[in-house]
């Protein structure tokens, strides 16, 4: 089950829920998290997926992760995140002994029109 | 507008921001040229910055970069104008020291149509040996 792994995701505020019988994270939308007027901050959504690729890559293996070190984060926003609920779940596309790849897509209201996507990978 | 006065503008504006993420982060400008800005988190929470089992967590620096990358393309574009991130690849390549600043340097390396590229380094004191790495586009 994906959980917040870290102090700073947690001060901002992101949690896990229960959404659609499935257990994602949520970045609540509070001033903390604002960007320019009406959006929330770039560097908010790309730490809630950043936060959404940890918890997948400890969820998959708490074990074997601890040694693992994140070498690079890759995010790409496709449109402005409003001021609301910001979900992100993330998802290992290839665990390796020594390389895992890991996804995640951030979304608001409707899944299908996703609000970013962030790539990272791990290496031990 | 010129130059001189756009410049400080930019570099006022985030002493002066009175809300948002940067602000909570305690974000501040450094410093402005022609083509490059410098933004700077004073005091970072080592708390912040790891996560379980002491992996590092990139989050502030994320917003750092953002920031530092954004401010560059205006510098060279020496006008107030929007620019929206289009995406952003960013190379950890240590730890920051404990109770160390976390500065970033941005260099908008190209304006093309509504393209703008930037490269951005990010050090906690010495810029020669940085902590992390990064390219970001914007759309202009």
């Amino acid at each position: 089950m994906p959980t917040v792994t870290d102090n700073y995701a947690k001060a901002m505020g992101i949690q896990s829920v229960e959404l659609d019988g499935e257990i994602v994270l949520v970045l609540p939308f509070r001033e903390e998290v604002a960007g320019r007027k009406g959006f929330i901050h770039g560097g908010a959504i790309g730490s809630l997926l950043e936060a959404a690729c940890h918890a997948a890559f400890h969820a998959s293996d708490a074990e074997d992760s601890a040694a693992a070190r994140p070498v690079n984060l890759s995010v790409e926003f496709l449109r402005g995140a409003r001021e609301e609920n910001l979900y992100a779940l993330g998802k290992v596309v290839r665990r390796g002994r020594r390389v895992s790849h890991v996804d995640a897509v951030a979304w608001q209201s409707d899944r299908s029109t996703p609000t970013a996507q962030a790539r990272m990978h791990f290496f031990q | 507008m010129d130059q001189t006065t756009f410049k400080s503008m930019l570099k006022g504006g985030f002493s002066k921001a009175p809300r948002g993420h940067s602000k909570w982060i305690g974000i501040e400008m450094s410093g402005i040229g022609d083509d490059w800005a410098e933004t700077r988190i004073p005091n970072v929470s080592q708390e912040w910055m790891a996560g379980i089992n002491g992996v590092y967590i990139a989050g502030p620096l994320i917003t750092l970069i953002d920031s530092a990358s954004a401010t560059a393309v205006l510098a060279k574009l020496g006008e107030m104008r929007s620019v929206t991130t289009v995406d952003m690849r960013l190379d950890i390549l240590r730890c920051a020291g404990d109770g160390l600043p976390l500065v970033a340097r941005g260099e908008c390396l190209s304006l093309s149509g509504n393209l703008a590229l930037v490269r951005t380094t990010a050090h906690d004191g010495n810029p020669e040996d940085p902590i992390a790495l990064a390219m970001c586009s914007f759309y202009i």
